[in-house]
């Protein structure tokens, strides 16, 4: 008779305990996202990932150096040093650009490599939640060698250029405008 | 032939034996005087003698009796038959006893059947004319009916022209009334030209204003546009800076953070301010067009007030011509108005003219039926001559007869033509006045 009360007893202070408790509180879902600049390289919009970007600035005065590849607008003098600039029109389409002037322009700082490349427009940092990547979708045939997919953004499709791609590209490694580096040149195409 | 030989032969006969009976009689007589025996037995001879001859008297004379009854009724039966009316009829001549009778019978009737041949043939003629008269009698009278009917239809339709001419007259007279209506229309259209005209002018220059106005606009929109332009400039100065203030952030790592905190929120705001901006350049942008569309619309405009101005002008012009149209208008009404009354008298005229002809006609119809009776009346005697007249029977004019008398012309006609010589017929020509004259 006594373990009965007691059980009982027991089960009022489990029960007791169960309505005057409080439930600990829930932890938000992080959703794992993917950041980065939204800008247009020869009128492309396209999407530069968090961290592969110096920065970006207004296109400075430059001085032009004979002898170079048509993509070689010059080089400017930048925070005490000196900042070659490339034609992101010319460099990936492969043709001279005519056309409004370029205001903006990414600095790209690499081991070796420290360079500016002009801009077509530039937008907003934007954050995608990386599920919603694609990676199937269609992008300008001359980026698709330098994108990894890309984000719905608004109905536009914004492909993702990769820096590191585009620092690998051998014709980006030699401006002279050279008999070999010709020659190369016409071999990559 | 025969039967005048048997006569001549029974008159002679009887001539012969009185002769001989007187010849034997004598003998007798000149026996009984000189000598009685003589006398005696010429008497025995003679007596037979004049016995016979007596008998040969008796037989000629009872002859001679017997011939005149037969021509006596060979007579009387021709003179019967012409008294019928067959003249064809002739008398035997062979009889001695009436042959004399016989050809003075058929010598009376010769003229008699050529008068009834002479009064034949006219009389055929007069009753084909007469036949003939009464068949263009009944044509008139027929002709007379036509013209009545022909009269009474031109009546007819004089009395519609008349009513056609009245007809004429009130649609004239309600003619020139309209055309007065219109002129005063027109009248009035061109008042209202004048103030369409002069409302054209004003909103030509209301327009010109306005499109003053709208220029004005337009730079202002172009200076408004300028301006979003500036400061979509600006946003994206600010949208750099805050992209590298992120960037600057997350290099300063942990320390960095809330620079990263507001570089996200400057670059919300930035979404939003370029969206807006954006709105504002479409929007400004959008406003431009319209307005240069208002500018254009309004140019349009002071061209089509400036084609209505030339409209208006021609309009004039057209509403004077037609103001003098109207006026020829009512002229040549009135003097349709005028003629269709003319029209209407003379209709009325020609109505009275038309009973008078109608009267006329009637009465000549009533003459031409009065002619068709005395015709047909005559026609009728005219048959009951005929009917008459074919009692006399005459003999035809055989077809022999007439082909002879044909030939006989044809040699007369072929015995005149002669030829004649040149001497022949100078005499012939220099007497041929004289035979005309003569």
């Amino acid at each position: 008779m006594m373990n009965a009360p007691a059980l009982q007893s027991l089960e009022l202070l489990e029960r007791l305990y169960a309505y005057d408790s409080v439930p600990s509180p829930a932890l938000p879902e992080v959703a794992e996202t993917w950041v980065g600049t939204s800008l247009g390289i020869a009128g492309v919009p396209l999407l530069i990932g968090a961290g592969e970007l110096e920065e970006i600035i207004e296109t400075p005065e430059m001085t032009a150096i004979p002898g170079t590849k048509d993509w070689v607008i010059g080089v400017a003098a930048y925070k005490g040093g000196l900042l070659p600039v490339f034609s992101g029109d010319v460099l990936f389409r492969g043709r001279p650009y005519t056309g409004r002037a370029r205001e903006y322009c990414i600095v790209i700082r690499r081991p070796g490599m420290y360079f500016g490349l002009t801009l077509s427009h530039v937008q907003r940092d934007l954050r995608f939640a990386v599920e919603e990547r694609i990676t199937d979708h269609q992008v300008d045939p001359d980026f698709t060698e330098y994108s990894q997919g890309g984000f719905l953004y608004k109905g536009d499709f914004l492909a993702i250029l990769d820096i590191d791609k585009v620092v690998a590209d051998e014709e980006l490694s030699n401006a002279s405008a050279g008999k070999a580096s010709s020659q190369r040149r016409k071999e990559n195409d | 032939m025969i039967k005048g030989m048997n006569t001549e032969f029974s008159s002679y006969g009887v001539i012969a034996a009185g002769l001989g009976a007187l010849g034997v009689a004598s003998a007798v007589v000149y026996a009984l005087v000189m000598e009685p025996q003589a006398g005696v037995l010429v008497m025995l001879f003679a007596a037979p003698v004049i016995l016979a001859a007596a008998l040969l008297a008796y037989q000629g004379m009872r002859r001679r009796v017997v011939l005149t009854e037969q021509g006596v009724a060979e007579i009387t039966s021709a003179l019967i038959k012409i008294a019928e009316g067959d003249l064809t009829i002739k008398v035997p001549e062979g009889n001695a006893a009436t042959r004399h009778i016989a050809r003075e019978i058929n010598a009376s009737t010769q003229p008699q059947r050529e008068l009834i041949r002479n009064i034949k043939t006219p009389f055929k003629v007069s009753n084909e004319s007469i036949s003939e008269i009464g068949a263009l009698s009944a044509g008139q009278v027929e002709k007379g009916r036509e013209l009545t009917h022909s009269v009474n239809e031109s009546t007819t339709a004089a009395t519609e022209m008349v009513r056609t001419s009245e007809e004429i007259k009130k649609s004239t007279t309600e003619a020139a009334r309209t055309c007065e209506r219109n002129r005063q229309r027109v009248t009035q259209g061109y008042e209202l030209t004048k103030d369409m005209s002069k409302a054209s002018v004003d909103v030509r220059e209301s327009v010109q204003e306005t499109s003053k106005s709208a220029k004005r606009q337009g730079e202002l929109i172009q200076s408004v546009t300028a301006a979003a332009e500036y400061i979509q400039a600006l946003n994206t100065k600010i949208s750099v800076v805050a992209i590298n203030t992120r960037i600057e952030a997350e290099k300063a790592g942990e320390h960095g953070r809330p620079f990263l905190g507001i570089a996200e929120s400057i670059g919300d705001l930035m979404r939003e301010a370029e969206e807006e901006g954006r709105k504002i350049i479409s929007q400004v942008r959008m406003l431009q067009n319209l307005s240069a569309d208002n500018l254009a619309s309004m140019e349009n405009t002071v061209g089509t007030v400036v084609t209505i101005l030339e409209y208006i002008d021609r309009l004039d012009a057209s509403l004077e011509e037609i103001n003098a149209g109207s006026s020829a208008i009512t002229k040549l009404i009135t003097s349709v108005d005028d003629a269709a009354g003319q029209s209407a008298t003379t209709s009325r005229h020609m109505n009275s003219s038309m009973d008078a002809i109608r009267e006329r006609n009637a009465e000549i119809g009533t003459y031409n039926e009065t002619t068709r009776q005395g015709v047909s009346n005559l026609n009728r005697s005219m048959i009951q001559v005929e009917r008459s007249l074919s009692q006399f029977r005459i003999e035809e004019t055989s077809e022999t007869d007439r082909t002879l008398a044909a030939i006989e012309d044809l040699k007369k006609i072929q015995s005149a033509r002669k030829v004649l010589d040149e001497d022949e017929m100078k005499a012939l020509e220099t007497s041929k006045p004289v035979q005309a004259i003569s």
